[in-house]
């Protein structure tokens, strides 16, 4: 009797991509773990993954290794669909498009740095045009715009230099560099 | 190795001229914005008068039309995208149509021909030199 299993035909990118998401998204998992002081105020640890990929990949592994997060992340957490699901939506789309151009910047000049910047910015501009158009239409939350801009000009800063660390690291574990750097830096 | 020397080696070879160009142009625009925003000159509501007393309070963020009767015929207000203009006025010169649209607080419309005025205001009121 014929047997009728449902079979997808995989690639080894497919692979390839699925493991990059799963790096993020235990990021996104781990982040969620730290306390923040303002809802929406989060570092996004694992846009580090989405930087490197495109770095490494192109532009397309990254859109899904970030959209593939968003959405196996909602799904993990239980917002899929909710409000929250639409602000890390929006805000990961909007940093695609960016990075999009962002990534022909002359690289003798621009690094992941100034990738993530730019992501960063991009991420709270789509977060704050869902917020404005959906969720609260109130000219109040434009007060909130500076403590999201200035949390993304930090975060966004640190996790293109944490990026940046990873990729010229050629042979070296990260988790063994990140831990000679904080030994060098608190000791 | 010395705390600075360490952090030092391991964040500047990472920062690339234009990622420092990057930075400061950011830091920039964070230190306007907040300045802006901050500033507390953001207009909220309109306050629309007719013949001196209030005719009504409407807040910016809905985009509407409002039809104010003055004593040459009616004033059309309308708000969009929270700024405000008199759309059509039946005054002779015009004035306050031509003015255009108002967004910050403080901003004054006035067609004294149909006694309609709008104006805008903040959460604080700010001090204008017409009340002098």
């Amino acid at each position: 009797m014929p047997t009728s299993t449902l079979k997808l035909d995989t690639t080894a990118e497919d692979h390839h991509i699925a493991r990059m998401a799963a790096v993020a998204l235990g990021l996104t998992i781990l982040e969620s773990a730290i306390p923040s002081p303002l809802p929406g105020v989060k570092p996004g640890l694992a846009n580090i993954v989405t930087l490197i990929v495109l770095a490494r990949y192109g532009w397309r592994v990254a859109a899904w290794v970030s959209l593939l997060r968003v959405v196996a992340g909602s799904l993990l957490f239980g917002n899929f669909l909710t409000p929250g699901f639409f602000l890390s939506l929006s805000g990961a789309t909007l940093s695609l498009l960016v990075l999009a151009f962002a990534q022909h910047l002359p690289a003798r000049w621009f690094g992941p740095v100034s990738h993530s910047v730019y992501a960063a910015f991009a991420h709270i501009t789509g977060q704050m045009l869902v917020v404005y158009l959906w969720l609260i239409p109130h000219a109040g939350i434009a007060g909130l715009i500076p403590v999201f801009a200035a949390a993304a000009l930090i975060f966004g800063t640190v996790n293109g230099l944490i990026a940046a660390r990873f990729m010229d690291s050629k042979n070296e574990n990260l988790s063994t560099k990140i831990t000679k750097d904080t030994k060098n830096i608190v000791l | 190795m010395n705390w600075h020397e360490s952090t030092r080696a391991v964040i500047l070879p990472h920062i690339k001229p234009g990622d420092w160009l990057t930075l400061i142009l950011c830091s920039i625009g964070v230190v306007m914005l907040t300045l802006r925003l901050w500033s507390g000159d953001m207009a909220d509501k309109a306050i629309i008068r007719g013949g001196g007393k209030i005719f009504r309070e409407v807040p910016l963020s809905r985009d509407q039309q409002i039809e104010v009767p003055g004593p040459l015929g009616i004033s059309i207000i309308s708000i969009k995208q929270r700024k405000a203009r008199i759309a059509s006025d039946p005054s002779p010169r015009q004035y306050c149509v031509r003015q255009g649209w108002l967004q910050q607080a403080g901003e004054i419309a006035l067609c004294l021909p149909n006694q309609v005025s709008v104006e805008l205001v903040g959460s604080r009121r700010m001090y204008d030199s017409l009340n002098y």
